[in-house]
């Protein structure tokens, strides 16, 4: 339309002024810079941690090095600790996703619920989400300190043992579980809150005429209405845990040993302090592929929900 | 196929073919007394399953194509 326009004006004034520009040129030259900044800040790294992925590169001997072929993803690919790595990344995600989940709905329903105060309860929310994770770690390493920290002490007053919450291996990924928690069940309880007060009240009032029970509504008009929204929640707290690094830096910079050592910070420990920058760039890689397959397969229900929605429309 | 499907595929070649590098090397070069062989054999079988992969959504963009100018053509002679 706005091409057709600019033609009619043009044929109007009957000769064309040499210095405008076409609407084709106007649009590409206002993409190039975000094209511009993700060609330097994405696609050119991706493509040098490509290249140094299949080199030998000890950054301790100096250089990138020769050639390998494939030998660093075989090195990777059969490296134990990556897996482990692997591994405490899946377990972090899995409870720490569901726990987010279940609790941020259920603070949404309660805070739906509630007569006064919600406006108050939504702005104390948002607090956590409002702070970085490298300071909040901070006071909960705090918290967690086993001699000075406030939990500690306060489980002391009522009798109860008094665990190094960061210091012993059987809790200390329960400990940043919790932390992850708590910094982000807010984010899920808002969305699901702004999902539950869009919903029409119409159904809810003909169940309720109907003498449908809570269970009965819930189970066949609440959850299957707010189901694009938790869906959505759900991809974005996924694709954040698996990424998960600041809080393993701050709280226990991945130990003890290597029981809370996620794939980014093991990528990161290869990388910046055994500069090994051949592995950590192929770790990298190989991150990057398994986000790509699991979006593509987490996206596709949402995206074929968006465009049977659009067809409908 | 057109452009974005093209592309679509594309993009879904690479992670196959890739996928397909990263299995044969964590898993099945180890039972491979050459490394140079099981890495040409590696590479047949990923631009084989490449290759049926294209050939498989060319043949469904085909038919969605067609399909769809079926519904079209049965649209436009209920509206004659």
């Amino acid at each position: 339309m706005s091409q057709s326009l600019s033609v009619s004006a043009s044929q109007e004034k009957g000769v064309a002024s040499p210095t405008a520009m076409s609407d084709r040129w106007f649009s590409i030259l206002l993409v190039v810079p975000a094209m511009l900044v993700i060609l330097v800040f994405a696609l050119l790294p991706l493509a040098y941690a490509l290249d140094v992925s299949f080199r030998f590169a000890d950054l301790t001997r100096g250089r990138i090095g020769d050639f390998v072929g494939l030998d660093n993803y075989r090195t990777v690919l059969h490296d134990s600790a990556f897996w482990s790595s692997v591994w405490v990344t899946l377990k972090f995600t899995l409870t720490a996703v569901t726990l987010e989940m279940v609790l941020g709905i259920a603070i949404a329903f309660l805070i739906h619920g509630a007569t006064v105060g919600k406006g108050v309860i939504r702005s104390l929310m948002i607090l956590p989400l409002a702070t970085s994770a490298a300071v909040t770690g901070l006071f909960w390493r705090y918290l967690y300190d086993p001699q000075f920290g406030l939990i500690n002490y306060f489980l002391g007053l009522i009798g109860l043992p008094e665990p190094n919450w960061l210091g012993d291996y059987t809790i200390a990924l329960w400990s940043v579980i919790l932390f992850d928690v708590w910094q982000w069940t807010p984010f899920v309880a808002l969305i699901a809150l702004a999902g539950l007060q869009a919903l029409p009240k119409e159904p809810f009032e003909a169940a309720e005429l109907d003498g449908a029970s809570t269970f009965r509504v819930l189970r066949t008009l609440t959850f299957p209405m707010l189901k694009p929204v938790l869906f959505l929640v759900l991809v974005l707290r996924t694709i954040d845990s698996v990424r998960l690094y600041d809080a393993v830096a701050v709280l226990t910079r991945g130990g003890p040993g290597t029981v809370t050592e996620t794939m980014t910070f093991y990528l990161y420990r290869t990388g910046l302090k055994l500069f090994r920058m051949d592995y950590a760039s192929t770790m990298a890689i190989f991150f990057l592929y398994a986000m790509l397959v699991a979006s593509l397969f987490a996206l596709r229900p949402l995206l074929t929900q968006f465009s049977s929605r659009a067809s409908e429309g | 196929m057109s452009f974005s499907q093209g592309w679509d595929t594309g993009f879904r070649v690479i992670l196959l073919y890739v996928g397909v590098v990263f299995v044969w090397l964590g898993f099945i070069e180890p039972y491979f007394a050459s490394q140079s062989m099981s890495v040409v054999i590696m590479n047949i079988v990923a631009f084989v399953i490449s290759a049926a992969f294209v050939v498989r959504a060319r043949s469904r963009f085909i038919a969605e194509r067609q399909q769809a100018e079926a519904e079209v053509a049965a649209l436009m002679q209920e509206d004659v």
